[in-house]
This record gives C-alpha cells, structure tokens and sequence, in this order.
C-alpha cells in the first residue's frame, strides 16, 4: 500500500516511541506528535495526516472528546483508538465519536498494519 | 532490621512482582526477588520514573486513595488492571497502604501478569467495535440517497421532525427550503439518463459546499432536494436560498454546461405543522417556478381555507418576495417588483 503521513496522539512516550518504531517500519511516516487530546485537536487540520493513532486516557481532553473534534472538522478523518479500554460503553461510545478502527493494546507490528490497511480500504479517499 | 527482614522474605515467596513505595516521596523502598531478576534493582529510585519513564505521577496512580486525610493507611485494598507501556503486558494488580517496619507509609503492589487473560478479553472489545462500525454503517446506508449520496427521504422526515419537535419546545426558529432543478427533465431527454444522474450528483455535491454544518440537506424526490435549516428564522433561510441560487446558476456543469434551481423557503410558524410546513415550501417553490424559475420565494401563512398558494391573489400578505438582483444578492425590497425582469430567463 502507499506510505501514509500519520499524527499520534498519546501522552506516553513510551507508546509513542514504540508506534513511530512499528509505522515506520510498515512504509509509513510519522509527521505529527501530539502528547494531549487538546492539542491534537488544535492542530488536526494545520496537520492534516492520512491517518491519526488515538490513546484514551490523556489529560486535559481524552481521545474520545479529541476524535469528537476533529471529526467535527473534518468528517473524513481516519483516526485509530490505540487504547487499553476494552469495556463495551467505551468502544461504543469511540466509534459513535467517530473513530474508523479500535485496537486494544498490546499493538504489534503486524496488528497495526492489519488495522491501518483495514481502515484505509475501507474508508480512506 | 529484623521486621524489614520478615516482611521481605515473605514478599520473597510471592511468585509475582512485589514493590513497595514511599507515599510521601514515590521512592522505591523494596522490591522482591521477582521483580529484581526480571528488570534490575531500582530500589531508592522514584516509582513514575523508574518504572514507567514519566516525569509525574502516573494517571492511574491509587496512592493518595490508600490513605487518610493525615497520611495514615485506610486499610483500603485496590484491586485493577493496567497494561505496562514498557512490558508490553497486562498486569492485574493489588495495592493497599501499611506501615513499613521502619515507621515510613508505603504501599504496596503486587502485579500479577494476565496477559494471556485479556488476550481474550481484548478480542471481544475489538469484535465490539467492528460490530459497532457495521450498524454505523448500516444506519447511514439507510438513511442515505444512494445516487447522490446525500440523505435521503427517510432521514429528512427523521430529522425534520426531531427539529419540529425542538423548535415546539424550546421556540427556536426553524426554516425549510425545497428546492427544484429547472427544466432537469430536459437534461435527460436530450442527454440521456446518465447525464441526467450526473447532474444530480454535481447539484447534490455543489448544495452541500453551500449549507452550513447545521443544516442537512436531502433528495425529497426526483430531481427536488430539501434543506432543513436548524435555528434559522425566515431572512437568513432566505440568505442561504438566494446564495445557492446564485452558486448554481454561476456553476459550469459537465455536458450541459448551466443549470438553474428553483427555491421556496418556509418558517415554521404556530400553527404550522410538519405536513403543513412541507407544503408552504413547496407552494412557494411553485410560485417560483411560476414567476419564471432561477428565483427564490418565501412562503406565506398557511390558511386552512385557501390552498398555499393564495398569496399570488394577495400580494400584501407575502412575507418577503425575494427576486436575484444583477449581483446575484438579495432584493429584500422586491416585494412589490413586477416579474417583468424575469421574463427573458429559461
């Protein structure tokens, strides 16, 4: 598939790290970090990724509130929850947001690329 | 000292990571033999940093939930899962409060790894999500046009009487435009059906560049589309009407090159209801399909016992004529404007 441009939003650097690892070694590129669901929502359209990478819990604005924004911005958004929430009201109430794809963690390589293609076949421009 | 020693061998035994930390400064004050061959001796380090890389504490954290007011354990005991960033694992953990030998309040953790557990687990939450996908999907499929990709009836009745409703309630303004495509059933005739469905689609595309993100835009039928105008009162629908007017007038269309729309615009009045409000547009849609079409026209006050368009045989009970002026804006004052002008238009 082509190379994507991709935003992260995730205030561990741990996670952060370990995604741009595994995006970049699938072909794609990381332009954006966001450490804050604020933050990623002020910036989605001055970025303007391929696809976003979405944590839950953040402080200040949680992914959840964050993919409510951005969708509002751009209804088009593909964004990913990359999350540790598996309760069913969550995943529910992620995808009423907005959200294109949920993955609970732990991510792997090969799981992250079966979403992102996924995601992109099925909803990408 | 002898108790520290108790208490270590004990947590020694424990098949499972075992830290105790500090409450007033987050230090690592023990961890047990388990944790220690797994990742190192941290011991003297502060918990956030060590284990998880963080500058504060982490968002999860239960200390200041495991103790009293003045800093004593509440004999409270948490028992949650959390997943560990830098494992990559799940971990189930127990913490609780005590005093450690040396008279210091600390708490402890015991992290029991469950990853295999939520394995499962994990995988009903992501079957959850694709189901939740396919219903979005299929809500949107149903409530979409499937040529222009618009909404379509169904939803525009939906919506328009949720609006209804909330307009009765809380007294809000709300308008309705219909709109008609002028002489479309020429485009098929001569250009087949295919350019007749492309034009629809352009028009669908071209309408939705031109409303607002409150207002929703259906295909009522045919080649007559509807905007539902959430919170707007008489002029400002018209505003909108007489801006899509002009967008399409002013539009290159493929094969046909131009197209004009009729437009008649109603606001919901007291004594409206959803089916008369429908067809006070559509009245003033007729009306502007009358007077020449590519015009715009406000609806009038439904009488129950003259039919919509009685207006034409009142002039002075017309709520607001609206007539393109040469700039393509608004002609508020039209009123009482002969139709002359319009004469030359298709």
């Amino acid at each position: 598939m082509k190379s994507l441009s991709f935003m992260l939003v995730d205030d561990s650097n741990i996670t952060i790290k370990k995604l741009t690892n595994m995006i970049e070694e699938l072909g794609h590129r990381v332009i954006f970090v966001a450490n804050t669901g604020q933050h990623a929502a002020n910036e989605y359209m001055a970025v303007k990724p391929d696809m976003v990478t979405m944590d839950i819990t953040m402080p200040d604005m949680d992914g959840i509130e964050a993919t409510r924004r951005i969708v509002a911005q751009d209804k088009n958004a593909l964004i990913i929850m990359i999350t540790s929430h598996g309760q069913e009201q969550m995943v529910i109430e992620a995808i009423e947001a907005g959200a294109k794809g949920y993955v609970l963690k732990p991510v792997n390589k090969d799981k992250l690329k079966e979403h992102i293609e996924q995601v992109f076949a099925k909803y990408g421009a | 000292m002898l108790e520290n020693l108790i208490f270590e061998t004990h947590f020694d035994i424990i098949p499972f990571d075992v830290y105790v930390v500090d409450i007033a400064t987050y230090n690592i004050v023990y961890m047990n033999k388990h944790l220690k061959e797994r990742q190192g001796d941290s011991t003297g380090l502060c918990c956030y940093k060590a284990f998880f890389e963080l500058e504060q504490p982490c968002l999860f954290c239960k200390i200041r939930e495991l103790v009293t007011k003045d800093g004593k354990p509440n004999g409270k005991t948490f028992v949650f899962e959390h997943f560990n960033d830098l494992h990559d694992r799940w971990y189930q953990l127990q913490e609780k409060a005590l005093c450690w030998p040396d008279g210091r309040v600390a708490k402890y953790s015991i992290a029991v790894d469950i990853s295999e557990l939520k394995e499962t687990q994990n995988r009903l939450a992501e079957a959850h999500a694709t189901l939740a996908l396919k219903s979005k999907e299929l809500e949107i499929l149903s409530a979409t046009d499937r040529l222009t990709k618009v909404y379509n009836r169904l939803r525009l009745d939906e919506f328009l009487k949720a609006e209804f409703q909330r307009s009765r309630r809380y007294g809000n303004p709300l308008s309705v435009i219909m709109l008609d495509i002028d002489h479309f059933k020429r485009v098929n005739d001569t250009h087949g059906h295919q350019a007749g469905d492309q034009v629809l689609c352009e028009m669908a595309g071209l309408l939705e560049s031109h409303i607002r993100r409150t207002d929703l835009l259906g295909r009522w039928g045919g080649e007559e589309f509807m905007v539902i105008c959430t919170e707007t009162d008489l002029p400002d629908a018209l505003d909108i009407a007489e801006k899509i007017r002009c967008a399409i007038e002013t539009h290159p269309f493929p094969v046909i090159e131009s197209m004009t729309v009729s437009l008649g615009v109603a606001e919901l009045k007291e004594d409206d209801t959803m089916a008369s409000i429908i067809k006070r547009a559509d009245a003033a849609l007729y009306e502007a399909k009358q007077k020449g079409r590519n015009r715009v026209e406000a609806a009038v006050q439904l009488d129950s016992n003259a039919p919509a368009v009685s207006s034409i045989k009142t002039p002075p009970e017309r709520v607001g004529c609206v007539k393109p002026t040469l700039s393509g804006g608004l002609n508020l004052s039209g009123l009482t404007t002969s139709d002359e002008s319009l004469k030359g238009r298709p």
